[in-house]
């Protein structure tokens, strides 16, 4: 039996948010149409923040990244951004 | 048969003229009127920067269409998206499963009253293309006679209370002031009526620095790791071929 090496076991525990956003403020609606908002949850680079660091619920966290590969689909948001 | 409500977002190629863009347009209406399809809304979002290269066009004019249909009305209106080449990209999202009879009522009400209303604005803006032609037709210096109506037009469409008739004139007044291919300069400097995102720029002050911050390190550690730039696909692939070994 091979084990993971132990190496990549240890990884910082980021701090995140305790509170999903979408969830505190139910007036907040996700929607592809909306680069602005869905750009908040996504790196740098383009890609999509991962719900132990967004801090989402899983629910929206699904709806979200419906939405931001929608918003790619649609060139309002990049798949990825190389220039610095 | 079912009627189901879908949207559909049209990036148009943003190089064409006013004319040609109403006409797309309508004859994407048509397609819908002809297929049995109640429309529900049009907005038009502009051009808009594009976030990637779509057959080497970096900006695009942006329609979206909400209506409800009955099969094979989506499916007539794609094909006719594919063929033209004024369409870049498009995509149909389906909103409702199915329409009962109230909702059709209500759809086609609203149909109505949008028909009126664009009609309404269709007539706004024959007028107010009547006047400046008659501007014109003074026998006064051409050029710059020609540059000085480019704002007075500006300013007489944006009075027009109709949103349509505003994103015209403001596209009919960014087109006169620069033909050159770098309308974002222009764009950029406060247009408000036609405010538009360069995707291209992130503003890291807006963004959340926590998450920004903990998503960027996280990168760099599994960089570092692993040695590869985008190591997120490796990892869980070599521990799937590990399981398997077992």
């Amino acid at each position: 039996m091979i084990r993971k090496p132990m190496k990549l076991r240890k990884r910082r525990t980021y701090i995140r948010r305790k509170t999903c956003r979408f969830c505190a403020d139910s007036t907040l609606v996700i929607t592809y149409k909306d680069p602005k908002t869905l750009r908040y949850f996504t790196t740098e680079r383009g890609k999509i923040i991962p719900r132990r660091i967004s801090g989402n619920c899983a629910k929206h966290q699904r709806k979200l990244t419906l939405a931001i590969k929608r918003a790619r689909h649609i060139a309002l948001l990049p798949f990825v951004t190389t220039d610095f | 048969m079912t009627m189901r409500g879908y949207e559909t977002v049209v990036i148009a190629r943003a190089d064409m003229k006013d004319d040609s863009l109403e006409d797309f347009r309508k004859k994407l209406l048509q397609i819908i009127e002809r297929e049995g399809g109640i429309l529900r809304g049009i907005e038009d979002w502009g051009k808009k920067r594009l976030a990637y290269e779509i057959r080497r066009h970096r900006k695009g004019n942006y329609l979206l269409f909400n209506y409800a249909g009955e099969e094979g009305l989506t499916t007539e209106l794609e094909r006719n998206l594919k063929i033209d080449e004024r369409s870049l990209k498009y995509m149909t999202i389906r909103i409702e499963d199915s329409l009962d009879e109230e909702a059709v009522e209500a759809a086609k009400q609203q149909q109505d009253e949008l028909m009126k209303k664009l009609a309404a604005e269709a007539e706004k803006k024959a007028e107010s293309a009547a006047a400046p032609t008659a501007k014109i037709a003074i026998p006064a210096v051409p050029e710059t006679g020609a540059s000085e109506e480019g704002p007075g037009d500006e300013g007489e469409e944006k009075a027009a209370p109709a949103e349509a008739v505003e994103a015209e004139g403001v596209e009919a007044g960014e087109t006169v002031e620069g033909e050159s291919g770098e309308l974002e300069p222009e764009m950029g400097e406060g247009n408000a009526a036609a405010e538009e995102e360069t995707t291209g720029e992130v503003d890291s002050d807006e963004s959340d620095p926590e998450i920004e911050e903990a998503a960027e390190e996280e990168v760099t550690e599994e960089e570092q790791e692993a040695g590869e730039v985008d190591s997120d696909e490796p990892e869980p692939e070599a521990d799937a071929v590990k399981e398997e070994d077992k």
